[in-house]
């Protein structure tokens, strides 16, 4: 993508960012077309998060510019994001040439972004380059909301395209810009942002630019908000400290240089601990490398001859019978090494790797000087570092000797099985199936329940272990991880002796609880077989077995639940069985499949009104919808007002016997021009504040509650009359129900009535026979076939798992359920 | 297709290697040495000995 002259270019250059420095090039449909060119996948979630990469770059370039030094980043309900900074605003003057707001070029020409200019950023992050257009593009909505030389303005987009001309709603004395937007579904499959994904990037982008502040917040969930703020005021070097604050580091101090040579700025920290893998990231102006490229090979160069250098001359490498390898001197190594350079070349469009040819040399000769310097000065860390290194080279030679011992046991016949395993009587590999289940009282039912003929059940049991003081850790033992070896027949990869042909089950079945630890036990079988049997997972031959959460019973009829999803819609199943539904006012009747859809809605509905309710009262809000039509152009007429908040008392006064008072106040919302309607309630003796205003009200939440009530007043003029159509079709008598609410009770309690819910903590909960119908009988189970992408994401899970990354483990490991596909055997 | 790294020395590594998810018989081993050490454990979130403070939850029976 090079810089091609549109014909803002011969616009006369201001200083800073003013509208002709917007350059115009075009093609905004083409993003909706073939957004995979633009924007990458839209079905894996990688297109979805470089909208927001998009939107946030260009915050980090008024940050780069030296004008905004925090943002924030939301993620709504509705599954919108906002991105709101604190720079000098999008320019919103007429553009020369195109006779359109500059504002609205940005947002409807490709590659129209101001870093098209070089006069006005010195480095641009240009991570993308796309310009936030192509986020507009393939936006459902998008709005633009930007504070400017003391006025707020405002703009919204629909698929890319103005609704209106942007338009100053209010004053603001503040400058900076908030873009909403809602990725459209038309073109994404995957629109659930990701907290991880966003949080680990937008951490990344804080630490390489020290003291810049990054608020990300989550709105979705039905608890309070999760938060977390990015901000290094040390920058490189305090991420190395975050990276590293879990591990044991060989040195306190993190090393940490930055030079200036020949024109390009080298930032590098780094620290060892005492961890296994080595972890280096490499960034060119902000951006990161995944592959490396010509500053990585710099650096390593440099790290493998600086430190053979220094052992050598102080005599600690005299027992190694060959040099430090590179794979030694870097093992525990944590290390960003991050480079500005005002015109780098890389592998690809998407940057992966800098092929700049000068950065090695420049890279190398830096952190020569600067690591001698150190170690020279740092005589007691640089033998800590030198004898880790040493022991790395030692680890070689004991790998070389593992693979011996494992092809010593390698020979393997019925004699030599394990104990523990309960073994099938079918020696055909084809038919046999075997149970690794975790959990002696487990293992029993298993071995009860099991039809002996072809399955086999083999129990481990996770041993716990305590590491430190406080801290327990839970693992396969070598004897648990031998015992499996043999069983399965077929020898290891890392003992060079694996053989397909030699497995003795074709079904390999994980059973482990549905809690926590025993998806640690998942994980690390799942992440042992992927390491060590890989052709068992390629095979299709490794599954995960499903035992139910819950087991809920109706009369006689049992259901065994697996999700609580599942449970959901049993429960609502059950509470609209037989139900004809239809209103005084309307002739459509709702019965089956329409009725499900429209108590599904109704849910969503009555989630969505719990989500907000940190802004507004539940009851007061629900009012709202039910009661009135409110929305942003109301705010701007008091009489209307009054008469909508009219509307919402007389409801709540019908409906909440404990409502004691409701008082109505506007306020002038100089920001947008509107009224804010703030409402104080009081029920019992709780008050609240409610404020419907602006932002409320043209948030998506609202108008999908909007959208969803219009759907039920379409039914006609309430209340619902509800009918029982029994066995021979004959419908009973009519109920009426006033409102949704009466409506949702009603179906509730038919759901619960007769009902009784179990749920299953544990394997060993189950007995034998409910173990066998549930989890283990052939045409009743469900198996998960582990495909090798599973297999992947659980080694990247067990990798985070072990510690070689930083953020907190264990909430990680809670809120990442590894997803498997479905298969039904 | 994703970039993949030595699961034993982080070296980035071709999805078409032979000793995939390592980059060499030498890596793949030292992983299979770390299993049969049992150097390979995770956090638990049993807290084997609860403390006092914390109030904790009553299994139904």
């Amino acid at each position: 993508m090079t810089e091609e002259k549109g014909a803002g270019e011969t616009a006369a250059k201001e200083d800073g960012y003013g509208s002709s420095s917007i350059q115009v090039l075009e093609g905004l449909e083409a993003v909706r077309k073939r957004p995979g060119m633009y924007i990458g996948d839209p079905h894996d979630g990688t297109g979805l998060h470089h909208l927001v990469w998009e939107v946030v770059d260009n915050a980090v370039d008024e940050h780069l510019a030296g004008h905004n030094d925090s943002i924030e980043v939301t993620i709504h309900g509705d599954g919108s994001l906002t991105v709101v900074d604190h720079g000098r605003g999008i320019p919103v003057a007429t553009h020369p040439t195109e006779g359109v707001s500059a504002a609205q070029v940005v947002m409807t020409k490709l590659h129209a972004g101001g870093k098209f200019d070089n006069d006005s950023y010195k480095v641009s992050a240009g991570l993308h380059g796309v310009g936030v257009s192509a986020v507009n593009a393939v936006s459902e909505w998008l709005q633009m909301e930007i504070s400017r030389g003391g006025q707020v303005w405002f703009q919204e987009y629909r698929k890319g395209a103005p609704v209106a001309p942007i338009e100053a709603i209010g004053t603001s004395e503040k400058t900076g810009t908030k873009i909403s937007f809602k990725p459209d579904p038309e073109i994404f499959t995957m629109v659930d942002f990701s907290f991880d994904t966003l949080s680990a990037r937008l951490r990344e982008i804080s630490f390489l630019n020290a003291g810049f502040r990054i608020t990300l917040t989550d709105e979705r969930g039905d608890e309070e908000d999760r938060s977390v703020v990015h901000a290094f005021e040390g920058g490189i070097r305090e991420f190395v400290e975050t990276l590293n604050a879990k591990k044991q580091a060989l040195h306190d101090e993190v090393i940490s240089l930055l030079e200036n040579r020949d024109g390009v700025e080298v930032a590098i920290a780094m620290q060892w601990s005492d961890a296994y893998s080595e972890a280096i990231s490499c960034y060119t102006n902000n951006v990161r490398n995944k592959d490396g490229g010509t500053h990585l090979t710099g650096l390593r160069t440099a790290l493998t001859r600086t430190i053979n250098g220094y052992g050598n001359r102080e005599g600690l490498l005299k027992d190694l019978k060959s040099p430090l390898s590179g794979e030694d001197v870097r093992e525990g190594l944590t290390a960003i090494i991050s480079i500005k350079h005002p015109d780098p070349a890389f592998s690809s469009q998407t940057k992966d790797k800098l092929v700049s040819s000068e950065v090695k040399g420049i890279v190398e000769g830096v952190v020569g000087d600067r690591l001698s310097q150190y170690l020279e000065e740092n005589p007691k860390s640089a033998r800590k570092i030198i004898d880790k290194c040493v022991v790395a080279a030692r680890a070689r030679e004991a790998a070389r000797k593992a693979r011996e011992m494992v092809q010593r046991k390698g020979a393997l016949d019925a004699s030599t099985l394990p104990g523990k395993l309960a073994d099938c009587q079918t020696k055909d590999p084809t038919e046999g199936e075997i149970y690794i289940v975790e959990g002696d009282s487990a293992g029993g039912s298993a071995k009860q329940g099991r039809d002996r003929r072809f399955q086999a059940i083999l129990p481990l049991r996770g041993k716990i272990l305590n590491v430190e003081r406080a801290r327990f850790e839970k693992m396969l033992s070598s004897a648990e991880i031998g015992t499996l070896i043999t069983a399965l027949g077929c020898g290891v990869e890392g003992g060079g002796n694996f053989d397909i042909d030699k497995l003795r089950y074709h079904h390999v079945v994980i059973m482990t609880d549905a809690d926590v630890d025993g998806a640690h036990i998942r994980t690390l079988l799942l992440t042992f077989f992927y390491r060590q049997m890989p052709e068992l997972i390629r095979n299709g031959y490794l599954h995960i077995a499903q035992p139910p959460l819950y087991r809920a019973k109706r009369g006689k009829k049992v259901r065994y639940l697996q999700t609580d999803e599942e449970l959901n819609l049993y429960l609502v199943d059950g509470g609209a069985d037989g139900l004809v539904l239809r209103t005084r006012g309307g002739d459509a009747t709702l019965e089956g499949d329409t009725l499900l859809k429209l108590l599904d809605e109704i849910r969503r509905s009555r989630r969505l009104v719990q989500r907000l309710r940190r802004r507004a009262e539940p009851r007061v809000l629900e009012a709202v919808i039910r009661a009135t039509s409110l929305d942003v152009g109301d705010l701007s007429d008091e009489a209307r007002l009054r008469e909508v908040f009219g509307k919402v008392e007389a409801r709540l006064r019908e409906k909440h016997d404990d409502l004691q008072s409701l008082t109505l106040e506007l306020e002038r919302d100089e920001e947008h021009g509107r009224f804010a309607a703030l409402v104080r309630s009081r029920f019992g003796v709780a008050t609240r504040e409610s404020r419907f205003d602006f932002e409320l009200l043209s948030g998506g939440e609202m108008t999908e509650l909007r959208q969803i009530e219009a759907g039920i007043r379409a039914l006609g003029a309430l209340p619902f009359v509800v009918q029982v159509r029994d066995k021979k079709g004959e419908l009973g008598d009519e109920v009426e129900l006033a409102d949704v609410d009466a409506l949702w009770d009603y179906v509730d309690a038919r759901a619960r009535k007769g009902l009784d819910v179990q749920r299953y903590k544990g394997l060993g909960e189950m007995n034998p026979d409910q173990l066998w119908e549930t989890t283990m009988d052939p045409d009743t189970r469900t198996l998960l076939q582990v495909r090798v992408d599973d297999a992947v994401d659980s080694e990247e899970l067990f990798t985070v798992l072990m510690g070689d990354q930083v953020e907190p483990r264990r909430e990680f490991i809670e809120s990442n359920a590894l997803n498997v596909t479905n298969l039904d055997i | 297709m994703r970039s993949r790294k030595c699961a034993t020395c982080g070296k980035a590594i071709a999805r078409d290697v032979a000793t995939f998810p390592f980059c060499s018989p030498r890596c793949r081993a030292a992983d299979l040495h770390r299993w049969l050490e049992g150097a390979y454990a995770i956090p638990s979130v049993e807290t084997p000995f609860p403390s006092p403070d914390t109030p904790r939850e009553v299994p139904e029976s």
